[in-house]
């Protein structure tokens, strides 16, 4: 790792200020950056941490919305949200391990927005908004590919607000190694219809499976969706899965999801 | 692939009440003992599961049988 100056700002605007200077990076949770900093493949300058920004962290109420603040850890969402929004608490508790729970961020995951990250999913498949330093922003206008965001350089999330569905589920095949999703699939039913976004199997990042949600909005079984498949054209082939297999996984996945929404 | 946390308690034995003949230390070599056979026997078990299955078509699956090759075994 290369040497680096390091900065926990206790207000927004103090972090803002610390991101616009030359190299400058911001750090949430660090279980992503810091592993590339290790490894030398990322050098900033400055660090900026994110993580002592009280309002920030937690999760509450908020017009019937659950909030979930940037700097939550996902063992926060796990225990906290559950009583809100229990699909999503699921969620954030099979994410990586313990140690991984403990110290990544909702804010970190969906900055970073790795194709086969879990909360991605959630997010577009609630139709959740990010709340940034300077605007809000949908998310079906957030996730742009690979980890590609909307996000400009130096914007902070704030937080995500959530609109809660009726039922809702998570269900993710581990790649086992990494317990990161070799393909997961969120459902979630409101009286506006029905989402449902991947993650883990196409190349661009999360989507939405838009045929799936037109049928499920009619009929909300998983039987519905038996004559439906996901087109195999830009899904992730490696060591682990072939592009058809993440394909196939990802219809599975959605009947499974519907029958286990809660 | 198991992980440290998926393995129980162990006691470790040192004793040792029949040493090897063959060397003057007295050891055995064991550590891939349990590497040898096992493969093949879950390779077998697999393929007789899935024959068993109705997918008789299968007779061969190279390791390691990750769920992405035993789906595409089923496939072809």
């Amino acid at each position: 790792m290369h040497n680096f100056d390091f900065v926990k700002p206790s207000s927004v605007s103090d972090a803002v200020k610390a991101l616009s200077a030359e190299g400058a990076q911001a750090l949430s949770g660090g279980q992503t950056l810091l592993p590339t900093m290790k490894q030398r493949l990322a050098a900033p300058a400055v660090l900026v941490s994110l993580t002592g920004i009280a309002d920030t962290r937690g999760v509450c109420l908020d017009n019937g919305a659950l909030s979930v603040g940037g700097a939550t850890t996902h063992a926060a969402v796990a225990s906290e949200a559950r009583k809100y929004y229990p699909a999503l608490a699921d969620l954030a508790g099979g994410i990586g391990d313990p140690a991984v729970r403990s110290r990544g961020t909702i804010g970190g995951s969906l900055a970073n927005n790795d194709p086969s990250a879990c909360y991605p999913a959630a997010v577009l498949a609630s139709g959740a908004t990010i709340v940034t330093d300077r605007r809000k922003i949908a998310a079906d206008d957030y996730f742009q590919g690979m980890f590609t965001t909307a996000l400009q350089d130096g914007e902070i999330i704030i937080g995500v607000v959530f609109p809660i569905p009726e039922k809702a589920a998570y269900v993710k095949f581990n790649q086992p190694a990494s317990r990161f999703a070799l393909t997961g699939v969120y459902v979630a039913k409101y009286a506006s219809g029905v989402r449902v976004a991947v993650t883990g199997a196409s190349a661009d990042g999360v989507f939405r499976w838009t045929e799936a949600e037109k049928t499920l909005s009619a009929t909300f079984a998983a039987s519905a969706i038996a004559g439906l498949s996901v087109p195999s054209d830009g899904m992730i082939a490696d060591l682990h899965g072939s592009a058809a297999y993440r394909a196939n996984l990802a219809k599975v996945l959605t009947g499974r999801g519907v029958a286990a929404a809660h | 692939m198991p992980r440290a946390d998926d393995l129980p308690m162990f006691t470790v034995d040192h004793s040792c009440n029949t040493p090897c003949t063959h060397n003057p230390l007295g050891v055995k070599g064991c550590g891939e003992a349990g590497a040898i056979g096992s493969p093949p026997a879950v390779v077998n078990a697999v393929i007789d599961a899935l024959q068993r299955a109705g997918h008789a078509h299968v007779t061969h699956i190279d390791m390691p049988l990750t769920p992405s090759r035993v789906w595409s075994a089923i496939q072809n």
